[in-house]
C-alpha cells in the first residue's frame, strides 16, 4: 500500500452540549478512494469541517505526511492541499468555466494589469480535459448540467496542486450518467496520485469506487475496512449497531378513526407517488436520511409548496389544501424543522408568536385582538408546557433551543389542531428538553389527536412511532408497524438504503 | 407568577428620538435668539408637519412588512391632479366627489403596487414602486398639462388652509388631523388582528404564511394604505397651496422614508412604532425651519438632513448590537 497522506489521531470536537467528534482516528493514502459513510449525524460534517480548516478540534492531531499540522483556516487546509467539493457548489453560474476556476486566482500578463485569458483558457481547457470533459473554456457555467458544473469545481483543486479531494455525496443532485462520469473523473485523480475521501449515502457508489471504506457513529470511529472484505449488511450494521437507550418515555395509545389520508401525491422532481393513512392516537414515525424529501413531503401535505397531483382526505373528505391557511382551516399544525427561519419571530414576544397562528381567532368587533384572553391562553401554554420565560413580553430569541420549540408547539396547540406535523422536533435540543417534548406528542395521542413526526435520528423513531414510514428520495420505501419483525434500526436503513426487507 | 416588565434601557430606547428632538429644540432656541420658540414660529412648525408626518404614517406601515414604497410623493401628485383635473376638464364642483375622487386614486395605486409586488412577483417593492413612482408623475403632468389646477371649492382647502386658534397660538386643523390619524394608527398597528399580521410579517415573512397568515394580502393592504395616507397628504397640500400642482411633493417619499428611519423603523420590517414616525416627522421639519431661521441654505439643509438620517440610524445599530449582545450574555447565562 502507498503512503498514508493524511492521518487523524484522536481528533475531539465538543459543541455547546454535543460532542460531535470523540477520539476519531483515521488515515488516508496517496491515491486512494476513501469512502466515508455513517447515519445522519454520525459526525461526518464535522470530520470533514476539521479537515478543512473550518472548525478547529479542541483535542487530537491532525499529521500530513507524517509531520502534524494545524489547519487553523479554510485557507491554511487549501494551501495544505486540501479541497472539498461541497454538496452546494461555489459556482458562479453566470462566469464562464475559466474564470469560475481561476477566481481568487488569476492570472495576470506579464505588464501586471491585464489578465492572460490566452494561458488561462488553454489551462482551463486541459485540466477539464484531465478531468474527462472535452469542452470549450469560454462556456458559462450556468448553461452546464450539475455533473459538468461538479467539474469543474473538482477542477479548482487541481489548479490549486490538491494533494486530498473531499466530495460530500457528491452524487446526490447527479442524474445516472452525471454519476458514471464522475466516477471516471474521481478514478483519473486517482491515477495521478490525489487522494479522495467520498462520503456517499449510496452503498452501491463505495462499493463501485472505493478501496476503503470507514464507517462513524455517534462522532465516533467504528471500522475502516478495504471494501474488497466488506458486505452491505456488515456496513449497515456498523453504522446502526447501537442499542436503545431509554429516553423514550412512549406512552401508546388507543388507534382510533382514520384522519388524514394521502393518495398518489405527486410533485415532479420532489416526491412521487406518495400515499399513507395516519390515525387519531397514533404516531406515525417518517424515517429515511437527509434528501429523502420527508419535510417536502410534509410541506406539500401543508399546502406551503405546490403539489402537482395527487388527493389529501381529511376525516375521509377529500379536502383541497392550496395553502397553509388552507391547512389549517383543516386543523393540521405544523411544527417546521427550521424553528428559527420558519417557525418563530425571533424578535417578537413569547405571547406574539404562542398567538402567530391564532391572530384571527375570538376577535373582539371583528377587528380588535383580544389581548386579555390572549394573555391568558398564553399563560396556560407557559404552565402546562413548561416554557420557561422571565416574561411573555420576552422576545423568543433570548430562550433556549428547548423552550423556543416549545413556542412553536405551543402555537399550534392553540390552533386546537387534529392532525400535527413534527418535522425533526427535538433537533438542537438539550435531553431534558427532549423528553418534554415526547411527553406533549405522548399527551397528544392520549387524546385522540394524529401525530406525524419526522425524524432523522432513528432511535427516536423506533422510540416514539407506532408506525414508521421508510422513504428515500421521494418516494416511500416500506411501511414498518411496532409489532412487525422489520421494527429495528437495521431493516430501517436497509430500507433508506434502497435495500428491499423481505 | 409572569410579570410584564420594562427595563430602563427599554424606555429610553424608546425615547431616545424624543429626547433628540427635544434638544435640537433646544439648541434652535438658543441659536436663534428665542425666534424658534416664538409662537408664531410654532404655529408654523405645525402648518409643515402634517405633510411629511401623514405621507410617513403609510410609509410606516409599508416599511413594518419589510418593504418601501418610492412612489408616495408621486402618488400625492397623481391625486391631486386627478382632483384638479375633475374639477377644471369635467366641471366635479362637489367638495366631497372631489375629495373621494382624490382618495380613491392614491389607494388604487397603492393597491396596484401591492399588486405588482404579490402578484407580478416582481422581486422587491424597490422596484415595483419605482416604476409607479415615475408613471404617476408623468401622468400628473401629462393630464394637467403640466400646469397648476387652481380654484378649488373651499370645503376641499378647509383641512389645509384653516387655522384654529387656541388662546394666542394658530393651530393648523390639518395638525388635528394627524394626530386623530396617528392616534387611529396606534391603535390599528397594536390591537387590530390585521396589525399584528403586519407585524409577524415583517418580522418572518414565512413563519407568517406557514402560519394561515394571507401574507399577499396583508402586503396589498399596506401599500393601499400607503397610496391613502398620501391622498390624504394631497388634499393638505392643495389646501396650502390653494392649487394641485403635478410636480408636488418630489422628495416628499424620501423625506418620509426618513421620518420611519429617525423615529427607529428597522429597514428589515418587524420593527418600528408610530410615535417615533411622528417624532421622525417633526425632527426633519424643525431641521428645515432652523435652517431657515438661521439663514442656512437650502443647500446645506439638505447636508444636514443627510447627516441625521445617518446618525439616527448607526444609533440604532449601536442599540441593536448591545441588545444583541445583551441576549448572548443572557442565553449564556
Amino acid at each position: 500500500m502507498s503512503e498514508v497522506f493524511i492521518e487523524l489521531r484522536g481528533i475531539t470536537k465538543y459543541f455547546p452540549g454535543v460532542v460531535a467528534l470523540k477520539d476519531m482516528s483515521f488515515q488516508v493514502h496517496k491515491g486512494e478512494v476513501h469512502g466515508l459513510i455513517g447515519e445522519n449525524g454520525a459526525g461526518k460534517s464535522t470530520l470533514i469541517k476539521t479537515l478543512t480548516g473550518v472548525n478547529q478540534p479542541d483535542e487530537g492531531e491532525i499529521l500530513i505526511d507524517g509531520k502534524p499540522v494545524v489547519l487553523s483556516n479554510p485557507n491554511a487546509a487549501k494551501s495544505i492541499g486540501i479541497g472539498c467539493v461541497y454538496q452546494e457548489l461555489n459556482i458562479v453560474r453566470e462566469l464562464s468555466i475559466t474564470d469560475n476556476l481561476f477566481l481568487g486566482y488569476y492570472k495576470k500578463k506579464k505588464s501586471g494589469l491585464l489578465l492572460d485569458y490566452a494561458y488561462m483558457n488553454k489551462k482551463a481547457a486541459e485540466i477539464m480535459k484531465d478531468l474527462g470533459q472535452d469542452i470549450d473554456p469560454s462556456t458559462e457555467c450556468g448553461r452546464l448540467g450539475m455533473g459538468v458544473q461538479q467539474t469543474v469545481e473538482i477542477g479548482k483543486s487541481i489548479l490549486l496542486d490538491t494533494r486530498l479531494v473531499i466530495m460530500d455525496e457528491p452524487t446526490s443532485s447527479l442524474s445516472e450518467k452525471e454519476v458514471r462520469q464522475l466516477m471516471v473523473t474521481v478514478r483519473k485523480l486517482k491515477c495521478q496520485g490525489i487522494a479522495v475521501i467520498f462520503v456517499s449515502h449510496k452503498l452501491e457508489e463505495i462499493f463501485e469506487l472505493c478501496d476503503v471504506v470507514t464507517v462513524m457513529r455517534d462522532g465516533q470511529h467504528v471500522s475502516t475496512t478495504p471494501v474488497s472484505e466488506m458486505t452491505k449488511d456488515m456496513l449497515i450494521a456498523n453504522m446502526v449497531g447501537r442499542s436503545l437507550k431509554n429516553l423514550f418515555p412512549k406512552k401508546p395509545a388507543e388507534r382510533t378513526k382514520e384522519c388524514l389520508r394521502v393518495e398518489r401525491l405527486t410533485e415532479p422532481g420532489v416526491i412521487k407517488d406518495i400515499s399513507f393513512t395516519a390515525y387519531g392516537g397514533e404516531i406515525l414515525g417518517i424515517a429515511g436520511l437527509v434528501g429523502a424529501k420527508r419535510s417536502e413531503t410534509l410541506r406539500a401535505i401543508f399546502g406551503a409548496d405546490p403539489v402537482s397531483e395527487g388527493e389529501i382526505y381529511i376525516h375521509g373528505k377529500k379536502v383541497n389544501i392550496r395553502s397553509p391557511k388552507d391547512a389549517i382551516g383543516y386543523k393540521i399544525g405544523f411544527l417546521t424543522e427550521d424553528r428559527k427561519g420558519q417557525g418563530l419571530i425571533l424578535d417578537a414576544t413569547v405571547n406574539d408568536n404562542l398567538h402567530l397562528a391564532t391572530i384571527d381567532k375570538d376577535r373582539i368587533w371583528r377587528f380588535f385582538v383580544d389581548s386579555s384572553r390572549q394573555k391568558a391562553v398564553a399563560e396556560v401554554n407557559v404552565n402546562t408546557l413548561h416554557i420557561k420565560t422571565p416574561s411573555l413580553s420576552t422576545a423568543v430569541g433570548t430562550l433556549s433551543g428547548g423552550n423556543q420549540q416549545k413556542v412553536v408547539i405551543g402555537k399550534w396547540i392553540n390552533t386546537d389542531a387534529d392532525i400535527y406535523f413534527f418535522d425533526e422536533p427535538t433537533r438542537g435540543i438539550d435531553v431534558g428538553a427532549k423528553i418534554e417534548v415526547y411527553n406533549v406528542m405522548n399527551d397528544l395521542v392520549a387524546r385522540g389527536k394524529c401525530v406525524i413526526m419526522v425524524s432523522s435520528e432513528l432511535p427516536e423513531v423506533l422510540g416514539m412511532s407506532d408506525r414508521v414510514l421508510v422513504m428515500r428520495e421521494g418516494v416511500i420505501m416500506a411501511e414498518i408497524d411496532r409489532e412487525s419483525e422489520h421494527f429495528n434500526q437495521e431493516d430501517i436503513m436497509k430500507a433508506a438504503w434502497g435495500g428491499s426487507l423481505s | 407568577m409572569i410579570k410584564d416588565k420594562k427595563s430602563a434601557k427599554e424606555l429610553i430606547g424608546k425615547l431616545g428620538p424624543l429626547l433628540a428632538l427635544i434638544i435640537l429644540c433646544g439648541i434652535l432656541t438658543v441659536t436663534t435668539g428665542g425666534k424658534f420658540i416664538a409662537i408664531s414660529n410654532i404655529s408654523n412648525l405645525l402648518r409643515q408637519v402634517p405633510i411629511v408626518a401623514l405621507m410617513a404614517s403609510g410609509l410606516l406601515v409599508v416599511i413594518l412588512t419589510g418593504g418601501i414604497d418610492l412612489s408616495a410623493g408621486s402618488l400625492l401628485a397623481i391625486s391631486i391632479s386627478v382632483m384638479g383635473v375633475a374639477m377644471q376638464n369635467y366641471g366635479v364642483r362637489n367638495p366631497a366627489a372631489l375629495i373621494a375622487l382624490g382618495m380613491i386614486t392614491g389607494t388604487v395605486f397603492g393597491i396596484l403596487n401591492g399588486l405588482l409586488l404579490t402578484k407580478l412577483h416582481l422581486p422587491h417593492p424597490f422596484i415595483s414602486t419605482l416604476g409607479t413612482k415615475n408613471i404617476c408623475r408623468g401622468l400628473a403632468l401629462l393630464i394637467t398639462g403640466a400646469a397648476a389646477i387652481g380654484g378649488f371649492p373651499a370645503p376641499v382647502l378647509f383641512v389645509g388652509a384653516t387655522d384654529i386658534s387656541i388662546g394666542s397660538m394658530k393651530v393648523p386643523v390639518s395638525f388635528f388631523l394627524v394626530l386623530i390619524c396617528f392616534v387611529f394608527f396606534h391603535i390599528f398597528l397594536n390591537r387590530t388582528a390585521l396589525g399584528r399580521k403586519i407585524f409577524a410579517f415583517g418580522g418572518n415573512s414565512e413563519a407568517a404564511r406557514l402560519a394561515g397568515i394571507n401574507t399577499d394580502r396583508v402586503q396589498i393592504f399596506c401599500y393601499a394604505a400607503s397610496g391613502f395616507m398620501c391622498a390624504l397628504a394631497g388634499i393638505v397640500y392643495v389646501g396650502r397651496m390653494n392649487s394641485a400642482v403635478p410636480l408636488a411633493s418630489l422628495e416628499g417619499d424620501l423625506d418620509a422614508i426618513a421620518s420611519c428611519i429617525i423615529g427607529g423603523a428597522s429597514f428589515s420590517g418587524g420593527k418600528g412604532n408610530i410615535w417615533g414616525t411622528l417624532i421622525g416627522a417633526m425632527m426633519i421639519t424643525v431641521i428645515r425651519n432652523g435652517c431657515n431661521l438661521l439663514g442656512v441654505s437650502s443647500d446645506l439643509q439638505q447636508i444636514v438632513i443627510g447627516f441625521v438620517i445617518v446618525v439616527a440610524v448607526y444609533v440604532d445599530v449601536l442599540r441593536g448590537m448591545f441588545e444583541a449582545r445583551a441576549k448572548r450574555l443572557a442565553v449564556a447565562k
